[in-house]
């Protein structure tokens, strides 16, 4: 029953079928909660408005092969986005008869490189965790988090800068975009088409579908849902088509991208004739602009620098939450005066001792105390404490208290000797 | 007569890491922990300089995420809570190292350095050290200049033009209410600049920024002074290219000056290092080890594992002498370019505020004997901010730069990569449905209302470039995916209870008191048609 359920449908459904929904997900405490609490934790269990989908349930964690999609998972979609990052495409370039000039070597007809398909992906995830209960009526935790749908039921496709040479898309495509596909030309025509980005060189003109300097094509997985393009054309227009070759040759649009200008990569050609100068001397100030390093020097430390400053700050949110004695046992090497994880990187095996001593005691807590003839602080009660690092060698210490009058004192004094052999 | 300009930018950023869920979050200790070395540093320098006459003058981005947290009151008390505990630390180590004189006079520096931060924080400023940097600007020493709203990373938001343009709105209408006026200048979040956006910063009167060297040097047309004098855009706003130069030396991994032997060493940490009972009050509440910012150590060879311990008197004498021959090299870097240029050319020099002070323990002082030398004793250069720049240099030549940003390799690759590239689709998306927002309710009151605000800040909030930078960097990345998700998952449902009319009044009240950056904030910011 909740297949093809949506999330606006949750509130027509009274509290018994929205109960049995609930089990289903194995959603922990469900028989106490109100209406409206369940439609809360099954909102995010079901789609959003638009896109039909099949749920993984906790108990099965595994959806039945050809259902849509699972219940994204971000790791699912992550996943996806980086495997598919920088694959080899294959691209069939095809010059228009008025094309412009020839797509650089660096983007001639490579292998084909599967992509791995987010769908596939996404079955893969882990299951949906069934999420506590709210405490009270102030909402807890999980009605303020959750995780991202795989996509908002849309057929489009969006096309990003990267540098002068690369461009990033992201797509997706609806399912009743597939349908319709599917409908226009048959099962058997639309299994054995092609998914394509064709990518077009539009610089300088308004691009009506036919006029493109140039294009070319790239096969992606049906599944994919994003690509980097290797474009090689700095200070050019593009614009990308996502479609589908079909059988007999002919290219159906799904969605046309927004068009990108990709940056120059080197100083422009054209001079402003009230700031004119040389052509050596305006190569000697863009020498000494650093011209000829760009981009060096710029990331470098500064990604060091992060590391540097988050990474013994901070185990995340979760671990702040998560966080138990149990925890503790790795981060607890007490190591005085070393650094274990420095250490261990490059012995085998080691071992460091250091000694420390305390000096504790008490007195009225009015009267004044020095130690070594430097005064303590007492605590409210009159106690002190005290804690030396001890290295070698040998130490009097004087504890001398003095009354709050001024006319008595008393001196104790500790005599220690360390040696390490 | 100066023959040339320095214009040293720090530019001061933290995202907006404020929990009041959490009693002891690690993420807010970004925050104590900057104050602590580097802003109150700071302060206290550009105060010796003023109280000195010296007539110094430096330019800083204050994000309104930092200035939103420097002026929350549960984070102000947060911080004087850890500052305290610092402080009863630092006694303690003065007291541990009795017997240590290699690191007693370095556990009294801390206390009395720690002590004079109190006083600066709670006493001077009552807790809002915005109080003191607008002072410094007051004074004319300081230009402060704002930052896009959540340090959003523009080139990728560019089909949205109202999330660009709320991203600018809502950081100029922020520095005004801290600031009593309008900002001049702004520091684009990573120096990302898309040709275009200069249209937008016009419209809200700013009259400058920055861009890194090439955005300047591929502009169109050619620029006449390469980055050693701003260009105007053709909406007339001015940009100030960074000089690659000067950059290096300090930020280098190999030949900057932080990695200095005389320097302190920031991987060795008490709390890491000492006893786990002793530590256990100033680490994180479950016992994890945690920086407390008390290091003994200098910086050593790679390779041994004997540190020698940290001469705070040698470490200053070395920041003054690297100053020194900062100043130097800019004097040289001027006569040469005076050979090729017919004007004074500014150096601009921007590096993150951070690097003074947390990670480079010396860098305050570095920053405040280079201003003092060149304020008083350099022949030839002139410490200068943008504005003033503008003010003796008006005609500046006409040109668009280029695509850009200051990040490895120079574009946009740091935030559109395998491991970010993700959040795009869902930002997008979010960036729409706001804009259709407040285009289908120009004129929502009451609880709508609030629910509308709040999803502006739910869409700034997951916008900011450090989520994705972090994701990169591979450190503290499921904090970093966890912001991101949760802004989308809040924005989603308020996106959805407005159109369904069903707006959970105690989950709207929530999720306001969690995310309360811009207290005044008008969803309208979004409409299409303003």
């Amino acid at each position: 029953m909740e297949r093809g359920l949506k999330a606006r449908d949750l509130r027509t459904m009274s509290r018994d079928e929205l109960y049995k929904l609930a089990q289903k997900f194995n959603i922990k405490g469900r028989s106490a909660l109100t209406k409206e609490q369940l439609i809360e934790q099954l909102t995010p269990l079901v789609a959003t408005d638009v896109t039909p989908v099949s749920v993984v349930s906790a108990e099965k964690p595994a959806v039945p092969a050809g259902s849509a999609k699972g219940n994204g998972k971000g790791s699912g979609r992550k996943k996806s986005g980086s495997e598919s990052r920088e694959a080899a495409s294959a691209k069939s370039e095809r010059d228009l008869p008025a094309g412009r000039k020839q797509i650089s070597a660096a983007a001639a007809v490579q292998p084909k490189q599967p992509a791995i398909s987010g769908y596939e992906e996404a079955v893969k995830a882990k299951p949906i965790v069934a999420r506590p209960l709210p405490e009270s009526a102030r909402p807890g935790e999980e009605r303020l988090t959750g995780e991202l749908p795989l996509g908002y039921g849309d057929t489009r496709i969006v096309l990003q800068v990267r540098d002068p040479h690369w461009a990033h898309a992201y797509w997706e495509v609806a399912d009743r975009t597939r349908q319709q596909l599917r409908r226009a030309i048959g099962d058997e025509a639309y299994d054995r088409s092609l998914f394509v980005l064709r990518v077009y060189d539009v610089t300088d003109i308004t691009f009506d579908g036919l006029n493109a300097h140039s294009f070319y094509d790239i096969h992606v997985f049906e599944g994919a849902s994003n690509w980097y393009l290797n474009l090689g054309r700095p200070n050019c227009a593009f614009l990308v088509d996502l479609g589908i070759i079909t059988p007999s040759g002919e290219f159906l649009l799904i969605a046309r991208s927004n068009a990108i200008r990709t940056p120059r990569d080197t100083y422009s050609d054209t001079v402003d004739d009230q700031w004119m100068v040389l052509d050596e001397e305006f190569r000697e100030i863009y020498r000494a602009s650093g011209g000829f390093n760009v981009g060096a020097s710029s990331g470098e430390v500064r990604h060091a620098l992060t590391q540097r400053l988050s990474e013994q700050l901070s185990s995340g949110a979760l671990s702040s939450h998560a966080l138990s004695s149990g925890a503790l046992s790795s981060a607890a090497l007490s190591s005085p005066g070393a650094h274990p994880g420095a250490l261990r990187k490059e012995k085998d095996f080691w071992l460091v001792v250091n000694t420390e001593l305390i000096v504790y005691g008490a007195t009225e807590p009015n009267a004044t105390l020095t130690v070594q003839g430097r005064q303590v602080k007492l605590r409210p009660d009159g106690t002190f404490t005290l804690r030396f690092a001890l290295p070698d060698g040998h130490q009097n210490i004087p504890v001398r208290a003095v009354n709050a009058d001024g006319d008595m004192e008393r001196t104790i004094t500790p005599v220690v000797e360390k040696v390490t052999r | 007569m100066s023959k040339g300009y320095l214009c040293p930018v720090l530019h001061a950023h933290l995202p907006f890491v404020r929990h009041p869920e959490h009693g002891d979050m690690m993420e807010e200790r970004w925050l104590f922990e900057a104050i602590t070395e580097t802003y109150i540093p700071l302060i206290e320098r550009y105060q010796k300089m003023v109280d000195d006459g010296v007539d110094f003058r430096v330019t800083m981005s204050l994000t309104p995420p930092l200035m939103g947290m420097l002026t929350d009151e549960l984070l102000q008390e947060r911080y004087l809570r850890h500052l305290d505990a610092t402080i009863e630390l630092a006694e303690k180590e003065v007291d541990r190292t009795r017997w240590m004189p290699e690191f007693h006079d370095t556990a009294l520096m801390y206390r009395e350095r720690l002590t004079c931060a109190r006083r600066l924080f709670a006493d001077e400023y009552q807790g809002n050290l915005i109080r003191a940097f607008r002072k410094f600007q007051d004074l004319g020493n300081l230009e402060i200049i704002t930052c896009c709203a959540t340090h959003g990373y523009l080139p990728l938001m560019e089909l949205y033009r109202p999330a660009v343009r709320a991203q600018i709105e809502l950081a100029v209408t922020d520095y005004e209410h801290h600031l009593g006026r309008r900002p001049r200048g702004i520091w684009l979040a990573e120096c990302a600049f898309n040709p275009g956006d200069d249209k937008v910063l016009a419209e809200h009167g700013i009259r400058f920024f920055f861009t890194d060297a090439h955005g300047v040097l591929h502009a169109h047309p050619r620029p006449r002074y390469g980055v050693f004098a701003p260009l105007f855009t053709p909406s007339g706003v001015a940009a100030f290219g960074r000089d690659l130069e000067s950059s290096k030396q300090v930020w280098s991994a190999e030949e900057g000056y932080p990695g200095d032997f005389d320097y302190r060493e920031f991987y060795r940490d008490i709390g890491f290092d000492l006893d786990l009972d002793y530590i256990r009050p100033y680490i994180h509440e479950s016992g994890i080890r945690l920086n407390t910012g008390i290091k003994y150590y200098r910086i050593t060879a790679r390779g041994t594992d004997a540190k020698e311990p940290y001469n705070r008197r040698v470490a200053l004498a070395k920041a003054e002498m690297h100053a020194g021959h900062f100043m130097w090299c800019r004097e040289r870097q001027v006569d040469y370019l005076n050979t090729l240029m017919d004007r004074p050319p500014i150096i601009v020099s921007p590096y993150d505020a951070e690097l003074f002070g947390h990670w480079w323990y010396e860098g305050p002082d570095f920053i405040h004997y280079l201003l003092r030398k060149i304020a008083t004793g350099s022949q030839s250069l002139r410490l200068i901010t943008p504005s003033e720049y503008l003010a003796n240099h008006p005609k500046n030549q006409v040109a668009m730069p280029s695509m850009s940003s200051w990040g490895h390799k120079g574009y946009h690759e740091v935030w559109l990569e395998g491991s970010n590239d993700w959040i795009y689709r869902h930002l997008h998306k979010a960036a729409e449905r706001m804009i259709e927002l407040a285009d289908r309710n120009p004129h929502a009151e009451g609880t709508k209302r609030r629910a509308l605000n709040q999803a502006a800040r739910e869409l700034l909030l997951a916008q900011s470039s450090d989520w994705a930078f972090i994701m990169k960097t591979g450190t503290t990345v499921p904090y970093a995916v966890k912001r991101t998700k949760d802004h989308c998952v809040r924005f989603m449902r308020l996106y959805n209870d407005i159109n369904s009319g069903s707006i959970d009044e105690s989950w709207l009240s929530e999720v306001e008191s969690r995310d309360n950056i811009f207290p005044r904030i008008d969803y309208r910011v979004y409409t299409t048609n303003r």
